[in-house]
């Protein structure tokens, strides 16, 4: 006869005492890996409801980003087309030139050296680009007896700094004239056509529409040639350019003191300041979109932290509440197993009392219900794991948002739940157990 | 003369109850030689259950002394009297304890649980074959007699061949065919160098011993 022997022919004999010792552990077990399981789902669960909502926050933002770039690239081409249609519209006019004069006339009547604009070309001006030398002049026409506009241009002086851009205006070459609406028309001229001006002769290249200003009175010839005939040589008396649109609201006071560093005295005027607002209004808008844009991703990052520290609270109740409710399921079950121990105990006194008897040791008689609690608490985890298996299967979809219990529990900590739940028995039966291995046998054999 | 069993000299046992003192077993000296069945007699409450329990090593007396074997049993520490009971001491009860679950072999072999030694399912069967219960080996005890529970009890007292044997009302429960069974035992194991110290109601039993103490008269 051994101790195995004798624990598990008891535990044959006193079936349900065992069994209901063994249920009300793997309930316990059950209990206690399930909600880890469904906190740990809960846990998946709402990282997967903050990834999904990063992953529409991150398309939205792209969404917005990329439109709002879409658009202002559009934005940016519509200001340049419209800055280009505009023309020019920075002057910038001759030291000492009265105003009120180029208002009243046109042009200015004093003049600046034409190396005004390399000067200005090979600084690092950023504030206008596409510089233009002119020299312009009424004068009577003196073989159609006409009063024209005569102005000299050349090339556009490229910015050194800069990559050269699309001219606005092409240059006139040398014997070349462009000639206005009301001048071609009235002497009856077009391309190709020889004129003579100032007792020269020149080749009629182009011939503008009609454009309802002072243009179409005017003629356009090489700046050089233009110098000679009115005897400026080397003189301009303006420089036009095209302020850049990166400006900002005091675009002018910048340009201003930008020129004025570099040629020091000129006076520059700005011109198409309508179509500049609109210009404006667009670069505003533009920075309303990405205003926006930023204030939504702010918006989906509340958002996101609001539904974090809901869900987060929900999880916190959750396993604030598994925190009190597991211990105290646990403190119920050892209390039980600790009672059907002590009822096991009570109901073994005589046997206990003629084991003593025969000489069998306080510590042999621990030991065997001690072991009968290890295999009590050893069965019960057993069945609680095979439980929380079968309501893992089965209550997958409703209660554990869908993830497999393999996925939420760790195996470890299921095999660990084996060895410590028998020990968690053998602690919860240590009492009944040590009262049985000290009994006294004389006692117990006198009142039997 | 042999060495004695059992020498108890003004062996006494008072327990203290509500602060009141009750002497279960007034002084008595008594010495038992081997082959010596002694029982002790008396009105019930006299102390002859108390006596057995005291001599048997699981009551300390309250004074007097006590050799066992030539042991003082409680001069040892519980687990070497626990140890000594189980190499020379039998115990049989009127209620039998026997364990309930276990069957008639096991029932016969739950000493070695205290201490295996050799052969102890051979001569367990041997046993049972002597007192008729071979047929009975796996049934446990509510499926036996009361004649047949009473000997496994005794077959399981035995098994160890104890020199003493502590016999508390061994026939109370008994028919006369049992008791006579039972008691032509006792006679032999003391025939055989054993000892018996049999409490007893039962003249029948007085009858057959080779001496009787009264307990319990003034």
């Amino acid at each position: 006869m051994n101790p195995s022997r004798l624990v598990f022919r008891e535990i044959a004999h006193r079936k349900l005492n065992f069994l209901l010792g063994a249920v009300c552990v793997a309930l316990t077990v059950f209990i206690t890996f399930g909600a880890m399981a469904l906190l740990k789902a809960h846990d998946l669960e709402t990282r997967a409801i903050l990834a999904d909502h990063d992953i529409r926050t991150e398309a939205i933002l792209a969404q917005l980003e990329s439109d709002t770039s879409q658009n202002m690239d559009q934005l940016e081409d519509a200001i340049r087309k419209s800055m280009k249609g505009l023309g020019f519209n920075i002057f910038i006019y001759p030291e000492g030139q009265e105003m009120a004069e180029v208002y009243a006339q046109g042009f200015a009547s004093k003049t600046m050296p034409e190396e005004y604009v390399n000067k200005l070309a090979n600084s690092k001006i950023v504030t206008v680009n596409h510089l233009l030398p002119r020299l312009t002049r009424k004068i009577k026409w003196p073989e159609q007896e006409r009063t024209v506009v005569l102005i000299g241009v050349r090339g556009e002086v490229p910015l050194a700094h800069r990559d050269p851009k699309k001219p606005l205006i092409d240059p006139v070459p040398e014997g070349k004239l462009v000639v206005g609406y009301e001048l071609h028309k009235g002497l009856v001229l077009k391309p190709g056509d020889t004129v003579k001006l100032m007792g020269k002769e020149f080749t009629v290249q182009k011939c503008h529409k009609e454009r309802g200003t002072v243009d179409d009175i005017t003629i356009w010839m090489n700046l050089g040639e233009c110098q000679q005939i009115l005897d400026q040589e080397g003189r301009i008396n303006s420089i036009l350019a095209l302020e850049c649109n990166c400006a900002t609201l005091d675009r002018l006071g910048e340009i201003r003191a930008e020129i004025g560093k570099i040629l020091p005295g000129t006076k520059i005027i700005e011109k198409g300041s309508k179509a500049l607002a609109r210009a404006e209004a667009r670069v505003k808008a533009g920075a309303t979109a990405r205003k926006q844009m930023i204030e939504t991703g702010r918006n989906r990052e509340q958002q996101r932290a609001n539904k974090s520290a809901r869900l987060a609270s929900l999880q916190g109740s959750r396993e604030r509440m598994a925190s009190i409710l597991v211990p105290l399921i646990a403190i119920l079950c050892l209390a039980i197993v600790g009672i059907l121990s002590f009822t096991n105990v009570r109901d073994r006194q005589a046997e206990i009392g003629i084991f003593r008897a025969m000489g069998v040791t306080g510590g042999l008689i621990l030991k065997v219900f001690l072991a009968r609690a290890f295999f009590l608490g050893l069965l019960g985890a057993v069945l609680g794991l095979i439980f929380l298996n079968l309501g893992g299967s089965g209550f997958q979809e409703k209660y554990l948002h869908g993830y497999a219990l393999s996925l939420l529990l760790d195996s470890r900590q299921l095999a660990v739940a084996l060895i410590t739940v028998p020990l968690l028995a053998c602690v919860a039966a240590w009492l009944p157990s040590l009262h049985a291995s000290q009994r006294d046998p004389a006692e117990i054999l006198r009142h039997e | 003369m042999s060495e004695p069993i059992l020498n108890c000299e003004n062996l006494r046992k008072v327990f203290s109850e509500n602060g009141t003192d009750v002497e279960a077993v007034a002084p008595i000296n008594l010495c038992t030689e081997p082959g010596e069945f002694v029982s002790l007699f008396g009105p019930s409450g006299c102390g002859k259950s108390t006596l057995l329990l005291v001599a048997g090593g699981l009551l300390a007396p309250t004074s007097g002394n006590l050799l066992v074997c030539g042991h003082d049993p409680y001069a040892l520490s519980a687990s070497d009297r626990s140890a000594f009971r189980a190499r020379h001491i039998g115990f049989l009860f009127q209620q039998f304890h026997l364990v309930p679950y276990l069957g008639v072999l096991d029932n016969i072999l739950a000493p070695t649980l205290a201490g295996s030694f050799p052969d102890a399912e051979q001569r367990a069967r041997e046993l049972l074959e002597q007192f008729q219960l071979s047929h009975r080996l796996t049934h446990v005890p509510s499926k036996l007699s009361t004649g047949e529970q009473q000997r496994v009890a005794l077959v399981r007292a035995i098994l160890r061949k104890p020199r003493i044997l502590f016999a508390d009302e061994p026939t109370g429960n008994l028919d006369k065919e049992n008791s006579t069974l039972v008691l032509d035992y006792l006679n032999d194991f003391a025939n055989d160098g054993g000892t018996v110290l049999m409490a007893t109601h039962d003249p029948v039993a007085l009858e057959r011993s080779t001496r009787t103490v009264e307990l319990g008269k003034d």
